[in-house]
């Protein structure tokens, strides 16, 4: 059911990091955009609107609390699950993340089983 | 004795006292100044007397860049606030000196403050004292800051590297990229329980600095200790059955619910469950007990049949990074963190840990207590 597949947007700046979402996503049936900085990421949203953006924090230049925020005031975007990525775990980092609303906070390194049943549960909630 | 006797007394006690004291005006004028005074300062009376302290033994402002002018003003307008005040002065040769004063006001016939009498200690050195150590602190805080943003930059950077191995690894240990034969899969194995265990190395070392740096608060909350240690169980279960070890649980009435952080007390009972595992041989036995000990703890033990503990090594079981030797430990040795992380989540609830073990070969019991309901005496 090749129409049924979800699309979920990586933005990640670091190339390991950003290939092991991707392969791990296509390898379970996602369909994957991605970009490697918030203003790729925000140009790619205004011609494509994904089920879940999966958002790293550290980002180059734009942060992903700025791009969080740029995506939450686009009322296109309103439907779609931002999932926060970050290898930052202290308590205060993670407070934060939630604090600034992201609909989850996944640290890194990535549990790839948890990561997709994570995302799953998203997209079917 | 004459009244003016006792007055000539007086005048001798304030002129041989051992301590700064002189008059002013409300304007600040010198009116008297004792030889105490005239030491100390370095101005011989009479050419103080008459003119005003600033300009004397008041700097116009003082190291800090105090306006000492202002608060000579200040003070001749609210004589009151000054009773007690420490300040910079300056002796004749240019050296600051810090002195405690007390001011006191003298009134004339209709109750108005005509003059401020003044008597001062030297407290230079005590203010040099307080100085040095507020500096001190300054810079271990600086230093203890320095020490915490290095831990969290550390461990960002690790965790960055460590997402490749151990993702990448488990993609190929899944064999979604294809099938492995066995000695792939044996290495494969390998890659990823070796960034697991570096992973938590990274996080053991996070926990106990945030201990030692009184960071570390506990998130209690409600939950059944009794099922907690029994799905502890089914974790070793697996590997328990492939090295032939049999587990058991003996948990008596009235262990249930209690009031602790939850995350704490499973990583605590996984680490003592792991240990048994780590050091008992095949064939062994590994359990749990579990009993409340009078109305307000409960005691947990985890027991093996395993090597056990040599009365040389029991100063070292709750050493940092130290870990026994033996060649019965299993393929992937602990961080070494383990059991003083332990020790230290137990005594932040309130309870002790401790261990029994009767030697070599004869096993080992590792108990803790907790209280029914953490942060309630």
């Amino acid at each position: 059911m090749p129409d049924n597949k979800k699309t979920v947007m990586v933005v990640e700046d670091e190339p390991l990091s950003m290939r092991l979402t991707i392969d791990l996503l296509e390898m379970n049936g996602f369909n994957v955009l991605s970009c490697t900085d918030g203003c790729g990421a925000l140009d790619m949203l205004s011609q494509n609107i994904p089920d879940l953006i999966l958002l790293d924090i550290n980002l180059p230049r734009m942060n992903g609390f700025e791009v969080y925020r740029k995506i939450s005031e686009d009322s296109r975007l309103e439907k779609v699950k931002v999932v926060a990525l970050s290898a930052s775990v202290m308590r205060e980092d993670e407070e934060r993340i939630r604090a600034a609303g992201f609909d989850d906070f996944i640290p890194k390194p990535i549990d790839t089983k948890g990561l997709i049943k994570k995302i799953k549960d998203h997209l079917s909630g | 004795m004459s009244g003016h006797g006792l007055e000539i007394q007086y005048e001798d006690l304030v002129e041989n006292a051992n301590s700064i004291i002189l008059r002013m005006d409300m304007k600040g004028n010198v009116t008297y100044f004792n030889r105490y005074a005239e030491d100390f300062f370095g101005y011989r009376r009479e050419e103080i007397i008459g003119k005003n302290v600033v300009g004397t033994i008041v700097a116009p402002t003082d190291t800090s860049g105090r306006d000492l002018k202002a608060m000579m003003d200040d003070m001749a307008l609210h004589p009151s606030s000054y009773v007690n005040n420490e300040n910079e002065n300056v002796q004749r040769n240019g050296t600051r000196v810090w002195i405690a004063w007390t001011n006191k006001s003298i009134l004339d016939e209709d109750g108005r403050v005509r003059e401020i009498f003044c008597i001062g200690n030297n407290i230079t050195r005590l203010k040099q004292a307080e100085e040095e150590i507020l500096k001190a602190k300054e810079a271990a805080e600086s230093a203890n800051k320095a020490k915490s943003s290095f831990l969290a930059n550390m461990s960002h950077e690790l965790r960055t590297p460590l997402n490749a191995i151990i993702g990448f690894s488990e993609l190929i240990k899944e064999e979604g990229v294809g099938p492995l034969n066995e000695k792939q899969k044996e290495y494969i194995d390998y890659i990823h329980e070796s960034g697991k265990h570096l992973l938590s190395l990274i996080n053991d070392i996070l926990d106990l600095s945030k201990i030692e740096s009184g960071k570390m608060v506990l998130e209690p909350g409600d939950f059944d200790l009794k099922s907690l240690l029994e799905k502890s169980l089914v974790f070793i279960k697996e590997k328990a059955a492939k090295h032939g070890i049999a587990l058991s649980t003996g948990i008596e009435e009235g262990v249930g619910v209690i009031r602790a952080d939850e995350r704490k007390v499973k990583q605590v009972v996984f680490n003592l469950l792991s240990n048994s595992m780590k050091f008992t041989p095949d064939g062994g036995k590994i359990g749990i007990t579990a009993r409340k000990s009078g109305d307000k703890e409960i005691s947990v033990c985890v027991w093996d049949t395993g090597i056990g503990i040599e009365e040389k090594d029991r100063g070292r079981v709750f050493s940092e990074f130290e870990q026994i030797d033996s060649e019965y430990s299993r393929k992937y040795a602990g961080t070494g963190l383990g059991m003083p992380l332990s020790r230290k989540f137990i005594e932040l609830h309130g309870g002790r840990m401790w261990f029994e073990s009767e030697g070599k070969g004869k096993g080992s019991r590792f108990c803790f207590t907790l209280p029914l309901s953490v942060g309630q005496p």
